[in-house]
């Protein structure tokens, strides 16, 4: 059985609920039930241990780019930027959401519940240090959606970067 | 003398024998041992001949290279420092090899602190590659919807898949557009 997390940085010191926000569900899931293409990525970031261009040589020459978000902070300690934004998002946030966005903090993102649930996960993701399968499913922007992604976090020198590998699924 | 320090801890390439100052000097000491722990004797003459003349000739090539990095410093400093074929062969340990022992300690040392340095640097690179790449795939739809794909076959009289076949290899030409 998955369980549903809380993010601390939602709702600190409250108790668990099953529902963080009225539109974001977020069941973390073992990462046996990645999809083929997202075990391969999570290999490849074991193996590489570091962010270093190895890693996006592997995405770009597997023809998984497309499919993966990018965000790393412009200098230490802060916010995490989106560097390059995968097809997967596009399609359901827009194209224009992501020409906005390129380049330009979460935080700005104007689905506001959404980026905080989405930089709550990355940030869990880089803390750990450890690879995480999430299951998300969005009500309220757009048709509702699922997806589930993949999160690997760096950090170096308290720099951040996480890389999301977005597998779309149908929604309940 | 390169004084970036990503480029001061590798190792030149020494074309005209296909290796870096580390390597050949590697290759150099690992001959020369087998030299030294050779019996004496009539019979194993070919062979230190051999070994001699591949040694020798990887020195040479390596002492009229241009040492450009901190780590070339250090492989030449190992081929000066070896007992047998160095500095002092022959000779009692004197003060000037001392010296150069202690040269070659502080370079040892300034390498080693480089190395998070160049963790760093890997770091903003590979943000960079991805920063490069993120304009390009918000250009245009990397996979033609269903309506795209049958609009754009109809329109030729090919299949749909015929279109997206078509389709992604444009895009593919249209990213190698951009990278260029």
């Amino acid at each position: 059985m998955s369980t549903i997390i809380a993010f601390p940085t939602m709702d600190r010191g409250a108790t668990v609920r099953p529902v963080i926000l009225p539109e974001v569900e977020v069941e973390h899931q073992p990462l046996r039930l990645c999809a083929d293409w997202q075990a391969d990525i999570a290999a490849e970031c074991r193996r590489q241990r570091t962010l270093n261009p190895g890693v996006f040589h592997f995405l770009k020459s597997a023809g998984l780019l497309d499919r993966c978000t990018f965000c790393a902070s412009d200098k230490p300690g802060g916010p995490l930027i989106l560097r390059h934004i995968g097809v997967p998002t596009l399609e359901k946030l827009g194209r224009a959401w992501g020409r906005s966005m390129l380049g330009h903090p979460l935080d700005e993102s104007p689905h506001a519940e959404f980026a905080h649930s989405v930089e709550a996960q990355y940030g869990a993701a880089i803390s750990s240090g450890e690879l995480l399968l999430n299951r998300v499913e969005v009500h309220g922007i757009g048709a509702p959606f699922a997806y589930t992604h993949l999160l690997v976090g760096w950090e170096d020198s308290r720099r951040r970067a996480v890389l999301s590998a977005i597998d779309l699924q149908q929604a309940v | 003398m390169v004084v970036s320090e990503n480029s001061m801890t590798l190792s030149t390439p020494i074309p005209s024998i296909g290796m870096t100052f580390a390597a050949a000097s590697a290759r150099i000491i690992e001959l020369v041992n087998e030299v030294d722990s050779m019996p004496g004797g009539d019979e194993a003459n070919d062979r230190r001949d051999e070994l001699h003349h591949e040694w020798s000739g990887l020195r040479d090539e390596v002492f009229s290279a241009e040492i450009q990095t901190a780590a070339d410093v250090l492989a030449v400093l190992d081929i000066l420092l070896h007992p047998s074929i160095g500095l002092t062969a022959g000779l009692p340990c004197g003060e000037e090899v001392r010296a150069v022992q202690q040269i070659r300690a502080v370079v040892a040392a300034s390498l080693d602190s480089l190395q998070p340095a160049n963790d760093a640097d890997a770091f903003a690179a590979t943000v960079g590659l991805f920063d490069d790449a993120g304009p390009a795939t918000l250009s245009i739809p990397q996979h033609p919807n269903d309506a795209m794909a049958e609009a754009g076959a109809a329109a030729v009289g090919i299949t749909p898949e015929q279109f997206r076949a078509s389709y992604a290899a444009a895009i593919e030409a249209f990213k190698k557009g951009e990278a260029a």
